[in-house]
């Protein structure tokens, strides 16, 4: 037995990982987002640090790159699990950002109206057409002069989302910008922008939902996320399956009652964060 | 591209004098490396292209304070595995996946007919790309990174003896897929 594992892990030196990526096109991208950043300022230092120390600090370090001149306050605010917080800046716009994210912003500097976003949040922007309000999202630039969107990164694809709740919003990445007016988001990933309609914008903040003839996987999908929930289909079929109904900052088990119901499954609380759906049929 | 011995010294030196050039040189020279790597770890291409830019962006961002002991090609290969670890850290939703092992697929038919080093190639890869994301992890952390199980219990968040178990899963699906091969020995 033993002997065997030896051999396959031998053989396993085959594993054929390797990744031919197009230089020119990577360091073009590479470039452009160098020239975005804000130089760091660290003084120098002339000691020698041990390299892992060093590259662990290469790592920390870069996370400061939005260093500014002194004067203006720099805010940095991480929220944990469960964790909504609201921010309200001094050009009068407001923020509510979502569990697991992280904001940066100038709280006091009113003509400075750019922030950075790591996770999702919701904005509501003061209007000022002499200085637009900008959200920095991974590569992906978001630009209003008076709106209300909502910005998200899907942790699973790395794209972010963004949705217009009223206004006019401008999304820029790398090359390509897209206009969004209300009810309208898209996607981005991979430097490729989707447009589609969107809904229940900003729905994590107030947990109010509009469906309107959404798929089940869909409602289930959004439901899922905002309640921190797991739900699983005994009967796939119903994931195809088109609902319409809304929900006011309900219950989590209101809710699947609801759409149980609605397609006669038998609904099973397995504890207080995963649910079964079974049997059932689109009606 | 060649990698000589002191191409990495040349690049430093380089880099010392001209940052701009030097950093073209160093990237033109690496990044294929270095995606490689991060590649390996996380297997998806998109992704592995964007943190290996984002390695690349640290060592530009602390141009002014790195000091780089080792070989530059060291020092770019571990930052890609920490940004790799990193990522898999603060993405534990994204990989909380089932550890339910997937079945055995049957050898691609054909497959006697190509060359043997590359049906083998071929297989292993198919397989180890097939394991549970979190089994794969550990396997290819373990068996390409060199970490000890100490170490990816603390950057995976589980505990020591998961690891283990994880890699004899890994182990046991390997030996089952790769029967053929083990066989003619």
């Amino acid at each position: 037995m033993e002997n065997l594992n030896k051999k396959v892990w031998d053989l396993s030196e085959n594993y054929d990982k390797q990744l031919n990526p197009n230089i020119d096109a990577a360091w073009s991208e590479f470039d452009r987002r160098r020239k975005s950043l804000t130089d760091t300022k660290v003084a120098k230092r002339s000691f020698l640090l041990p390299l892992s120390i060093a590259a662990g600090l290469a790592l920390a370090v870069g996370f400061f790159f939005l260093n500014r001149p002194t004067g203006q306050q720099f805010q940095n605010l991480a929220t944990s699990e469960n964790q909504i917080e609201n921010i309200s800046l001094s050009d009068g716009s407001e923020m509510w950002v979502n569990e697991n994210s992280s904001i940066s912003y100038f709280s006091s500097k009113e003509d400075e109206r750019t922030v950075s976003l790591e996770g999702e949040a919701y904005f509501e922007v003061a209007p000022n057409k002499a200085k637009p309000f900008t959200v920095k999202s991974g590569k992906v630039e978001i630009k209003v002069v008076g709106t209300a969107f909502n910005v998200r990164e899907i942790k699973a694809s790395g794209a972010i989302e963004v949705e217009v709740k009223s206004g006019i919003v401008e999304v820029i990445t790398g090359a390509k910008k897209v206009q969004l007016k209300k009810g309208e988001s898209v996607i981005v990933a991979a430097e490729k922008l989707t447009k589609k309609v969107g809904n229940n914008i900003g729905g994590w903040r107030t947990k109010e939902f509009i469906f309107n003839k959404q798929s089940v996987a869909d409602i289930l999908e959004e439901i899922q996320r905002v309640y921190d929930v797991k739900v699983v289909f005994r009967n796939r079929d119903l994931e195809k399956c088109t609902f319409t109904t809304n929900f006011q900052d309900e219950s989590i088990d209101n809710i699947l009652e609801v759409i149980a119901t609605g397609l006669g499954c038998e609904l099973k609380k397995v504890n207080d964060t995963s649910f079964v759906l079974k049997g059932g049929s689109c009606s | 591209m060649t990698n000589q011995p002191n191409k990495s010294e040349e690049i430093l030196e380089l880099f010392a004098k001209d940052p701009d050039k030097g950093m073209e040189m160093m990237f033109r020279t690496y990044f294929g490396l270095v995606s490689s790597i991060v590649y390996r770890v996380l297997n998806d291409s998109a992704l592995a292209e964007d943190i290996s830019q984002e390695v690349f962006l640290s060592v530009w961002k602390n141009r002014e304070t790195i000091k780089i002991t080792s070989s530059l090609k060291s020092y770019l290969a571990t930052a890609a595995r920490n940004k790799a670890l990193n990522y898999i850290r603060d993405n534990k939703v994204k990989f909380a996946g089932g550890d339910e092992m997937p079945e055995v697929p049957d050898m691609t038919p054909g497959v006697e007919k190509e060359i043997a080093g590359k049906a083998l190639k071929k297989r292993v890869t198919q397989l180890i790309d097939l394991l549970p994301e979190r089994c794969r992890h550990t396997f290819v952390l373990s068996r390409f990174e060199n970490l000890t199980y100490k170490q990816i219990a603390v950057e995976m968040g589980i505990s020591e003896k998961t690891v283990e178990n994880q890699i004899s899963k890994a182990l046991a699906f390997l030996r089952t897929g790769l029967a053929s091969f083990l066989d003619e020995k």
